[in-house]
């Protein structure tokens, strides 16, 4: 896996940053964690060329270094992840722009770009100068910035003000944040940097000998770590001090007047005047990005379930969880079980998800009636509680109390769609606040992930398999005979399956003896399913597949490449029709249809990878 | 005709008819008590020589159950089929006749009469051709013969259901009747609405609504794409019934369609179980879902998987692969690659000559 990873992540990095780039990477990490002098003499390229790409690519934070205290010899090592989200830069951008407008995402898209950035540059490489004619148009008719699509158009930054606004609007959201030291060094060195540092205070005589040491060993690097991640997920730009020094105008700091921060009815109009601190480093959290994405991909498969309204009601609950989470799965937190892990999960009320839902949106035509099927185009008969009319957006605009109740009961109705669906895509906890909504969130990705692992059975070995891998799944390790009588199958057809499904690892058996000869035909075979397993197999055969996509889009570029440089060209830019023959055109056309074919695919495997690998615990 | 023979047969008829309106029917077992009690002879002696007179007439046969003795009545055709046979015939038959529905392996028979395999060999072809007893075939053991009386149907052990046709799973009996039950299930599933849906504003939502499609399984929303430049298109799609709504099909209700329907033969019983199974699968086959107390199909879901239905036309259930929407993955040609393992830069398959690639480009 490790191999297909490093070759799509060189492949990336190429693109991006050209070939040295890419060599450099792919050597480092072939050798793994290296010195400098290492490192070049592995690579086989000029010292001063190795340099400047280590430079570089620590800026772009896709190389971690650590220099242990002791000695001063620095390590350096490759941050695989950060190579892999250069994959994911589009569809990070478009996430951001449906929810906070296009200047936000052409922000984000441009730290990408830069890796991370101090504010006064990032405001220099603008080339701003105005300090105030931005203001006047600037975000201010959206609903809460979070609104997809209502309010925003395609605006671009032309203010500092404007700029700073949507910064502070970034950071507010998560999407991105305040770099520490610590972000240059891998995992494992802050790790082992916990461990160092409570071995000093906690263990004078530097051992760790016992069970009971050892215990409490663990539980205070852990504790040490977790201590770490919170002062930076806990940084807030509306409390830091030193985060925001001034308001534009020169006076002092005021408060930004927000409503909560968890109840998320604030306005983001008084981010107006706001200006951080510009020796500031920011970067792209992409960890809270990937949140963004997973509620992008459990709508989608609500709108595909259930219908695209309740899709739309559920896109609302998720924002408003996804700001009580800072990544899609805490890896330090301790669940005593399953349960546990489920109640600890975020939710939400029924009064929230109506403050910010399009209150065009018309929730009243897309549940049946009670009558049964056979009722005509779907419309109300008018018997029961719902009213007898769609809403009207009048209605809904009016200030009116039972507009509103009414309102919040259709929601409601939508919320409990979602929660009786088999899938769970939320759990009633209570009535608070007209319902209250826990999105079970590690459940609902397993049961996602099996999709996906079965979809992958289903194309290479058929229906019958999907239905034994979900039996499998479902009722754990069963013999051949129990499996044909559940799948209401022939034995011997069945065992073909199983057999060339356990050829590449997908099932697999467990020999059980009937006494202790041993012999094969004395004993049971017990078919399984090992969910991570499969989902890692399947991993790596995505990163191999996408490094093919890369590989053939540019095979294909080459090959009209003679075309692409002439349509380049400075003299026939802007005078296509001039230069280019009909053929010409019709070349380009098909290159550009190919290239599109496959980039598609390749962001359509991203998120069977962002399923699959981010989405949940390793 | 003596006294005895007349108060044997009398004592016949009260027990047939005893016996027929019971609940066991034919099969009813009759103990010595419940013989007195018929109040033909007041003592055991008597009652033992008419048993006997019976029993000599081959009419009434002697049991153990539960370490009591026991009676079960023959009807008189094949009691005077029975009287004719000749002893070893007659214990191979009695044998037969013990397991009742179950049969008996022609192993077993020599092993609890201790016959020689030729004369066992022998009874049974003239209890064959007397048409007494049926080879049948049970789904447990295909191999072995098996023996039973030909009057009898053998029961659910040994047919193995009602999805089992001659001792065989029935692949097709199967196949059509999913199919059915999904259909019965779906027209109950969703109601049909139409949904006014907004054209995208942004470009941007446009490429997620794409995606998104690209995943569904039914064109019933997608299909429609007007021109018109309204703000609304109206789109027939299934919509959801309320939250809590009853009524979805429950296992009874399947039951009873399928009953009706008349899929399953008359003779064969069909359990509520056996429907639970059959669902059960399709839920694996993920063309229903459990809701409540009943089923829905999945949206978007008509009828059986084809490699259910393409059980029917005889192919073998690897050659199935349904060409379903699929993700990323399985769409590209990698994923489907029969030398994906092979493929490498440089190697003698790589992408830039690969030829699935050029395929899936053109296409």
């Amino acid at each position: 896996m490790a191999e297909h990873h490093a070759e799509l992540c060189a492949l990336l990095l190429r693109e991006s940053y050209g070939e040295l780039a890419a060599q450099v990477y792919s050597k480092l990490a072939h050798v793994g964690r290296s010195t400098l002098p290492t490192l070049i003499s592995h690579s086989g390229l000029p010292s001063r060329h190795v340099r400047i790409i280590i430079a570089v690519l620590i800026q772009q934070h896709l190389v971690f270094h650590y220099t242990p205290e002791a000695d001063g010899m620095t390590f350096y090592e490759v941050n695989s992840e950060n190579a892999y989200n250069l994959l994911r830069s589009g569809k990070i951008a478009k996430v951001v722009a449906d929810r906070h407008g296009e200047d936000a995402a052409q922000v984000i898209s441009n730290l990408m770009q830069l890796g991370h950035a101090r504010i006064d540059d990032l405001e220099g490489a603008y080339k701003l100068n105005s300090h105030t004619n931005g203001v006047s148009n600037a975000a201010t008719d959206h609903v809460n910035g979070e609104d997809a699509a209502s309010g925003h158009n395609a605006k671009k930054i032309t203010s500092v003000a404007q700029l700073h606004s949507v910064l502070y609007k970034l950071l507010k959201a998560g999407l991105i944040s305040k770099v520490r030291k610590r972000d240059f060094n891998s995992v494992a060195d802050t790790h082992n940097d916990a461990e160092t540092i409570v071995k000093r205070e906690e263990f004078p005589d530097g051992k760790v000998t016992g069970p009971k040491a050892k215990l409490a060993f663990d539980s205070s690097v852990f504790s040490l770590k977790r201590k770490w991640r919170e002062e930076t997920d806990a940084w807030d730009p509306r409390s830091a001090s030193r985060g925001i020094i001034n308001r534009s105008d020169g006076r002092p700091i005021k408060r930004a007047r927000v409503n909560g921060y968890g109840n998320g009815v604030g306005r983001y109009e008084e981010d107006e005047g706001i200006m951080l601190e510009g020796d500031m480093i920011i970067a792209v959290n992409y960890e809270k990005c990937l949140v963004a994405l997973r509620s992008q991909q459990l709508e989608r498969l609500a709108a595909r379930l259930i219908g695209d309204t309740t899709a739309k009601v559920y896109a609302s609950l998720l924002i408003l969880v996804e700001r009580k989470v800072h990544r899609c799965y805490d890896d330090l937190a301790v669940y005593a079980d399953e349960d546990h892990e489920a109640e600890s999960q975020p939710d939400s009320t029924t009064l929230e998800i109506s403050d910010i839902l399009d209150p065009r949106l018309d929730l009243v035509t897309s549940i049946g009636s009670e009558d049964g099927p056979d009722m005509t185009n779907g419309y109300h008969s008018g018997d029961d509680e719902m009213g007898d009319t769609p809403v009207k957006k009048e209605n809904v605009e009016a200030n009116s109390y039972r507009d509103r109740n009414k309102r919040l009961k259709l929601i409601e109705q939508h919320m409990n769609l979602l929660a009786e669906h088999p899938r769970r895509f939320v759990t009633k906890i209570g009535s608070l606040g007209q319902g209250q909504w826990r999105v079970n969130f590690p459940a609902l990705i397993k049961g996602m992930q099996r999709t996906e692992i079965e979809t992958v059975v289903n194309s290479r070995f058929g229906t019958i398999a999907t239905r034994i891998v979900r039996m499998l799944a479902m009722k754990g390790k069963l013999e051949e005979k129990q499996l044909a009588n559940l799948a209401l199958m022939r034995q011997k057809d069945i065992r073909s399956i199983l057999t060339n499904m356990q050829e590449v690892g997908l099932v697999d058996a467990q020999e059980v003896p009937k006494d202790n000869r041993r012999q094969p035909s004395g004993s049971y075979y017990l078919w399984y399913f090992d969910h991570d397993r499969c989902r890692q197999l399947i991993i790596s055969d995505l990163y191999k597949a996408m490094a093919r996509l890369i590989q053939r889009a540019q095979h294909e570029k080459d090959q009209y490449s003679a075309l692409i440089e002439k349509a380049e060209r400075l003299d026939v830019v802007g005078h296509e029709e001039e230069y280019l023959t009909a053929n010409d055109k019709n070349g380009l056309r098909e290159w550009r249809e190919k290239e599109e074919k496959l980039l598609t695919q390749l962001e359509r495997q991203d998120d069977v990878v962002a399923l699959l690998r981010d989405f949940s615990a390793q | 005709m003596t006294v005895v023979e007349d108060q044997g047969a009398t004592l016949y008829e009260k027990c047939l008819a005893t016996a027929l309106s019971s609940p066991e029917g034919k099969a009813k077992l009759f103990y010595q008590e419940e013989l007195i009690a018929f109040g033909i002879v007041d003592n055991v002696a008597d009652l033992m020589g008419l048993c006997q007179g019976l029993m000599h007439a081959q009419l009434l046969r002697l049991m153990q159950l539960d370490n009591k003795t026991c009676f079960a009545l023959r009807t008189k055709e094949i009691a005077n089929k029975v009287v004719t046979l000749a002893e070893e015939e007659r214990m191979v038959y009695n044998q037969i006749e013990n397991t009742g529905t179950n049969g008996i392996w022609q192993k077993n028979i020599k092993q609890r009469t201790g016959l020689h395999q030729t004369a066992i060999t022998r009874a049974m072809k003239t209890l064959e051709t007397k048409r007494l007893v049926k080879q049948i075939k049970s789904v447990k053991n295909p191999a072995q013969k098996i023996y039973m009386l030909s009057h009898l149907s053998p029961n659910e052990d040994v047919t193995g259901g009602p999805w089992f046709s001659d001792g065989e799973l029935d692949i097709e009996l199967i196949g059509v009747t999913a199919d059915a039950v999904v259909h019965f299930i779906e027209k109950q599933s969703w109601a049909r609405g139409f949904v006014k849906r907004e054209r995208s504003p942004s470009p941007g939502m446009d490429g997620i609504e794409e995606a998104g499609m690209k995943r569904k399984r039914t064109d019933d929303i997608e299909g429609v794409h007007t021109k018109s430049r309204k703000r609304h298109d109206m789109v027939e799609t299934q919509i959801s019934f309320p939250p809590g709504y009853r009524g979805y099909p429950t296992v009874s209700a399947i039951h009873h369609f399928i009953r009706e329907s008349g899929f399953i033969k008359e003779d064969v019983v069909l359990t509520e179980g056996d429907i639970k199974g059959l669902l059960d699968v399709l839920v694996f086959d993920d063309r229903i879902e459990q809701i409540g107390n009943g089923y829905r199909t999945v949206r978007g879901v008509q009828g059986a998987t084809e490699a259910m239905m393409g059980m029917v036309h005889g192919k073998a259930p690897i050659d199935m692969i349904e060409d379903v929407e699929g993700n990323g993955l399985t769409q590209a040609p990698c994923g489907r690659c029969p030398v994906f393992n092979l493929c490498e830069e440089g190697g003698p398959v790589n992408a830039r000559n690969c030829e699935y690639f050029e395929a899936w480009l053109r296409a």
